[in-house]
């Protein structure tokens, strides 16, 4: 009954065959399924975030931003975003960033994915407000309204500026344009009254996003 | 020295099953897991993250296996992941390297519930157990660490049992459960203990640490009987070889034990007990 390899291997290199293809195997399949592993949803990550790629690698998926966030803005992803699974993002809509004094999230964590260097909220690089439904704000249609100014929590700068124009029936209207000085926390973006949000973020690409 | 086996064996009482030490560390697992529960959920603080990193009372703790992938991958060294380590590395010298698994680990409570299951089944002659070379453990363990270093990507991190578990009952990440699910699955319905027997690297890494530990399970040869109950009921039955089978050493000196305990449990003759190595010779 024995099969004829198995009288040709003793067992110990029968082992030592299966240990190397074992090996050999798994290293050219994680290798070749690696970059159709990667997270397909850009996302907005909180304060201090390293260039996406080294943040995947950086991040020790533990959450403890999650933990100390006083917003309670900061979500993991699920395991349908790849090698994502499990890092921190922020869904600006739902809740945006207040750029807490001291920045909690970035002391909370322990490797540098979210760098310590950044102290102040005025300094992060999270992303940019962008004005994606011009039509719909209520601004550019006349009204008199700034919330998305008004609860941006950088208050030393105007990030949004207010430009007047004037229609050639007359009618006067505020077109919001952002600023440098915008850091892309998401605040704008979940207070806008508008049924959609008129004002969007898009997450920022830092440059150096290569892994090694 | 061997007592009369055959006598020992056949008087054994059924109903007399020990489960001192399985409890006690049932205990220390939902213990461990309602902490980090608790720590966000009800915002205590105590134990906060995941079992991949955390802070105790606001020191860090971080896992090994996965600090080195992180090394790996993006070749930097971060120092609070570095105090972390050796955080770790010295408690569970302390304790034993791999008694993160059986105490700590939640996978590994339910992962003995699904062993229950299995030898139910095998009983019944519904599944058959398949066997596999211990020493796999140390190819994957090779190969997670390659894979981060050639990818970029901490790759294991993605599918870590204790990693997807803590982030499911402290954050409600559940889609992590489908693996954890299809792992049981095979453990059940395949290969008895099939993940932490033959393929962990998180446990892997403590069982680097626990060979050199000197808190191990003690043999008492002229007490044992030889009835191998302690096989029967071991995760890892190879690593009492040298004590019960050859009688060649005093202690189970393999990484592998996890001081869970189920043999001290399990013995009848009070041959197998936690000691000290070194210790319990001066005192």
């Amino acid at each position: 009954m024995a099969v004829p390899w198995r009288e040709i291997l003793n067992r110990r290199s029968f082992l030592k065959t299966s240990f190397i293809a074992v090996f050999g195997i798994g290293t050219v399949v994680g290798v070749a399924a690696a970059p159709f592993l990667r997270p397909r949803t850009p996302r907005l990550r909180p304060p201090g975030a390293i260039p996406e790629t080294k943040f995947l690698a950086q991040c020790i998926k533990c959450g403890q931003c999650l933990q100390v966030c006083p917003p309670q803005v900061v979500k993991l992803e699920q395991l349908d975003q790849g090698f994502g699974v499990g890092t921190p993002y922020i869904v600006p809509r739902k809740g945006g960033c207040i750029l807490c004094p001291g920045l909690p999230c970035v002391l909370a964590c322990p490797t540098g994915a979210l760098e310590h260097t950044l102290t102040e909220g005025k300094d992060a690089e999270m992303g940019w407000a962008v004005l994606s439904g011009p039509d719909t704000c209520l601004a550019m249609l006349g009204e008199n309204c700034r919330i998305c100014l008004e609860k941006c929590p950088i208050k030393d700068q105007r990030p949004i500026e207010f430009v007047r124009h004037t229609k050639e029936s007359g009618a006067v209207f505020h077109e919001p344009v952002v600023q440098a000085s915008c850091v892309g926390c998401g605040k704008c973006e979940q207070e806008c009254p508008t049924p959609r949000s008129s004002i969007t973020i898009t997450p920022r690409l830092r440059p150096g996003g290569s892994a090694a | 020295m061997r007592g009369p086996g055959k006598r020992e064996v056949t008087v054994r009482n059924e109903e007399i099953q020990v489960h001192r030490m399985r409890n006690f560390r049932w205990a220390s697992i939902v213990f461990t897991s309602a902490l980090f529960f608790a720590s966000y959920a009800f915002d205590i603080q105590v134990l906060e993250g995941t079992l991949s990193g955390s802070r105790l009372l606001g020191f860090h703790l971080a896992d090994p296996y996965a600090t080195a992938q992180i090394i790996l991958a993006t070749r930097l060294i971060p120092v609070n992941l570095i105090i972390g380590v050796v955080t770790i590395g010295l408690v569970y010298l302390a304790l034993g390297g791999r008694t993160f698994c059986s105490w700590v680990c939640p996978y590994h409570l339910l992962a003995e519930w699904a062993e229950v299951l299995h030898l139910k089944l095998v009983a019944k002659r519904i599944v058959r157990n398949h066997t596999f070379d211990y020493k796999l453990k140390y190819v994957v363990w090779l190969l997670f660490l390659l894979l981060a270093l050639l990818t970029g990507f901490t790759v294991y991190e993605s599918v870590s049992p204790p990693a997807l578990l803590t982030r499911f009952f402290v954050y409600g990440s559940w889609g992590g459960l489908i693996v954890i699910a299809l792992l049981l699955a095979v453990e059940i319905l395949y290969s008895r203990r099939f993940w932490c027997r033959y393929l962990c690297p998180t446990g892997t890494t403590y069982n680097f640490i626990g060979r050199a530990a000197p808190l191990k399970i003690k043999w008492n040869q002229d007490r044992c009987t030889n009835c191998k109950e302690c096989q029967a009921v071991c995760m890892v039955p190879f690593v009492l070889a040298d004590t019960v089978n050859r009688g060649k050493l005093e202690y189970v000196t393999s990484g592998e034990c996890t001081r869970c305990g189920l043999c001290v449990d399990a013995c009848q003759d009070g041959a197998l007990k936690f000691s000290v190595r070194y210790l319990d010779k001066i005192v």
